[in-house]
């Protein structure tokens, strides 16, 4: 890294317990500004957890986030900025397109020109330009996730918290979306923790990565790291496709019956 | 085969059942209130609408019939929401996870006739008053019941849509995801205030709409809680109908079926409206 | 807070129904007492004997009733497939909201004349037949919901299975449907049960039902057998209550909900 990084995120020694059970223990991370970290998990590792109490939307047992430099522990979630999108885009139903994206803006008490000069360059980025007046219900997977971004990325906020945002897309959806999300959020410059179960997702988005299991939450020190790391599932990832081209290339020999 | 094809028979039935006398009532009621036909009638005829159409208590009765559904349907819908996002999940356990259902086997006739024993000048409420000393006899009490504000016919509605209300919301609430989009509303910074009023209201009274609607237009027509204990004038829509039809003399009747057909193409008007707009819903326009 | 909250809501709901117990079994109760100074339980004795004169009315309630449940759920589940097939069912399902819009009153009145043409007026037959109208159209609401992508497949599967259009109905269709006809003939007969205005208008003073009773009394200022009355009428929807709670509300939220059964 060339130039100096402030530190977008910082969590420290992060407990969260639902009901008696523990569900996260001593999680702690790092993150600088602009970059995303891809956190990989199966289902019931806490993933959710870790993101709905970074957005302040679960109570927290101990433990200390700073985001941007500045404690957050005792905000409210409206006063966080941090936005959490949810597996599925969860659109206002009552909105359409247009007044989805300009939620956040409305909250701030922006309206008429400001709002129209605000909302429709993210509507052209992110291609949604001649949808702003459908509803929700009118929009396919892939349109209500980039409306979910939208929405979030309109208010600027010092870090995005996403939920598997893409396993509900079919593939050709989820490839797109994913280079949308990393171009714009790289133009926006906010920093985002990514979480997936899917270790091609994590390797395409993440520039930082880490390893949710169990409640314990293990960042690597870089790339190299998790491409090493067995428990990461990367290399079995790898032995999977290995297997299959040397199948590939045994089978002509077959004699057919 | 006959389960692979559109099956005519099965389209018809409804198209009878409900269609036939639909259409048998509208050309009845059209025919005697132009003189066509009728024990008295003296012939083809427009004065029995003349006189319908420039009687003040028309207009004033269907007014009222409107006013009263209108606000027996906000009052419950507002005390509906009310307790809803107060209780929450208390209202599906224990005593009250029944008790809610109470009302729901009270029919109109039993709900007119409980109101008047409740607040009536000589009804439990009055009693109460009179021990605390708050009144000296029943006639010091606020007249509820028959009052020309319909008071006890909103009560009375109220207490029976009440229930309805909470139930539909609590559900909706629940099928809408209200509370995910409440708490993605605050992540976007939006207030307390702010969630409520712009996200989970809004969410949940148009996914309710096709419900309301359709109570509204039953409060409307409403009859036997407005016969029960409504006031002599102005009388809601529905009662109006049936004096002109039963309790005078049969002179009369053809101004009954004048109303009965302003009214029902009024209301046929309504409910096609509500339609084409949920249609409009359905389709994702605004 | 809430706790009290919900204390106050569960007495304003339990207070309207023991009113009605309590005036079922006062002989004296003038004001101001806040409770009545003498009991009885005299009619209810005599109904359980069977010389009360409300055992008629009861009967002829029950009678109507459940005929009107049994006729209308058995043709609106065959009639609701019919329209849910339809590209335009929607225009269809408006037309089951039609007898609604109008009010019991004005189909009433304007269908007595006919009524009385075909020697239906004044007679059980009538009533039922007018209320029969409305329960007919709720069943079409509430059963349409049972139709989808899901069930449509079943019926390709049993087809392909070998099963003729009569066994796919008994077979696989009225077992599926059982818990939603469970509630509509429930539904169907309490429309039926809780309706004044037909009763009044087609019946004509000859066909004599409990609410019919129950505003005679009240008329008269009798609140002992009046809420005698009530609580006949309210016996089936508590029975329902206390069987499932989904008897009573199913549809008559007027919205599509999802069934579960």
């Amino acid at each position: 890294m060339a130039e100096p990084r402030g530190c977008a995120l910082q969590v420290e020694n992060l407990s969260v317990s639902l009901g008696g059970h523990a569900i996260l223990r001593n999680a702690g991370l790092v993150l600088q500004d602009g970059r995303t970290m891809a956190i990989i998990g199966q289902s019931g590792c806490g993933k959710t957890t870790l993101l709905k109490a970074i957005a302040g939307l679960l109570p927290v047992d101990s433990g200390r986030i700073t985001v941007a430099g500045r404690p957050i522990d005792s905000l409210p979630p409206r006063a966080r900025s941090a936005v959490y999108l949810y597996q599925e885009p969860l659109l206002f139903p009552h909105l359409d397109v247009f007044e989805n994206v300009a939620f956040g803006l409305r909250i701030r008490g922006i309206a008429g020109a400001e709002l129209q000069q605000r909302v429709r360059p993210m509507l052209e980025q992110l291609d949604l330009a001649a949808l702003a007046k459908r509803r929700p219900q009118a929009l396919s997977g892939g349109q209500r996730q980039r409306v979910a971004f939208g929405r979030a990325l309109i208010i600027e906020p010092a870090l995005l918290l996403l939920d598997e945002p893409f396993s509900n897309l079919d593939p050709e959806a989820r490839m797109g979306m994913q280079t949308l999300f990393k171009t714009v959020a790289g133009a926006h410059g906010i920093a985002s923790i990514f979480v997936t179960h899917d270790v091609k997702e994590a390797l395409l988005i993440g520039d930082a990565f880490g390893l949710l299991r169990g409640g314990q939450l293990h960042v690597y020190r870089d790339r190299a790291g998790f491409l090493a790391d067995p428990a990461s599932g990367v290399s079995r990832e790898a032995e999977f496709w290995r297997q299959v081209r040397s199948t590939e290339a045994e089978a002509p020999r077959q004699p057919e019956r | 085969m006959r389960i692979h094809s559109p099956d005519a028979s099965s389209i018809v039935l409804p198209l009878l059942v409900i269609g036939g006398p639909m259409t048998l009532a509208g050309v009845f009621m059209l025919v005697y209130s132009l003189g066509g036909i009728g024990l008295l009638s003296p012939g083809w005829t427009l004065i029995h609408w003349r006189l319908v159409l420039s009687d003040p208590q028309t207009w004033i009765s269907l007014a009222y019939s409107a006013y009263v559904g209108a606000a027996s349907l906000a009052g419950s819908i507002v005390f509906a929401l009310a307790i809803v996002f107060s209780l929450g999940a208390l209202l599906r356990r224990g005593a009250l996870g029944t008790l809610i259902y109470l009302p729901l086997t009270i029919p109109p006739i039993v709900a007119g006739f409980l109101t008047a024993e409740l607040f009536g000048g000589a009804g439990l409420l009055s009693r109460v008053a009179y021990q605390l000393g708050w009144i000296a006899r029943p006639a010091d009490f606020p007249v509820l019941v028959y009052s020309r504000w319909g008071i006890g016919i909103i009560l009375a509605h109220f207490f029976l849509v009440t229930p309805f209300l909470v139930l539909l919301f609590d559900r909706l609430r629940r099928n809408e995801r209200v509370d995910a989009l409440m708490q993605l509303a605050q992540t976007l910074g939006a207030s307390r205030w702010q969630t409520l009023r712009r996200v989970a209201l809004p969410v949940m009274l148009c996914a309710a709409r096709p419900a309301l609607s359709v109570y509204l237009i039953v409060l409307i027509g409403a009859f036997e809680v407005p016969l029960l204990i409504g006031a002599q004038s102005p009388s809601m829509i529905s009662v109006l109908i049936w004096n002109r039809f039963a309790r005078f003399d049969l002179a009369t009747r053809p101004q009954a079926f004048v109303l009965t057909t302003l009214y029902t193409v009024i209301m046929v008007a309504a409910l096609l409206i509500v339609r084409r707009a949920r249609v409009g819903l359905d389709r994702g326009e605004r | 807070m809430q706790r009290t909250l919900a204390g106050l809501l569960s007495l304003s709901l339990i207070v309207p129904v023991a009113l009605l117990v309590v005036l079922s079994l006062t002989r004296y109760w003038i004001f101001p007492d806040i409770f009545p100074a003498q009991w009885q339980i005299e009619q209810w004795q005599r109904l359980f004997q069977g010389g009360s004169d409300l055992v008629p009315a009861t009967m002829c309630s029950i009678g109507i009733a459940t005929g009107v449940a049994l006729t209308s759920t058995a043709l609106a589940f065959p009639a609701s497939r019919g329209i849910c097939r339809l590209r335009r069912r929607g225009a269809l399902l408006t037309l089951a909201h039609l007898p609604y819009a109008a009010s019991p009153v004005v189909l009433g009145a304007s269908l007595l004349y006919v009524f009385l043409r075909l020697h239906l007026a004044d007679s059980v037959a009538g009533v039922m037949l007018a209320q029969f109208v409305f329960a007919f159209a709720y069943g079409i609401i509430l059963l349409s919901s049972f139709w989808n992508t899901d069930v449509e497949s079943l019926i390709g599967v049993a087809a392909t299975l070998g099963a003729r259009p009569v066994q796919v109905w008994l077979r696989v269709l009225v077992p599926r449907a059982l818990p939603l006809l469970g509630i509509c003939l429930f539904q169907t007969f309490l429309i039926s049960w809780f309706d004044y205005a037909l009763v009044l208008l087609v019946g004509g003073g000859l066909v004599d039902t409990l609410t019919i009773r129950l505003f005679q009394y009240f008329e008269a200022g009798d609140a002992r057998l009046a809420a005698t009355c009530a609580l006949l009428l309210m016996a089936p929807p508590l029975l329902g209550l206390a069987l499932n709670q989904r008897l009573l509300t199913a549809g008559l939220l007027f919205q599509e909900i999802e069934h579960d059964g």
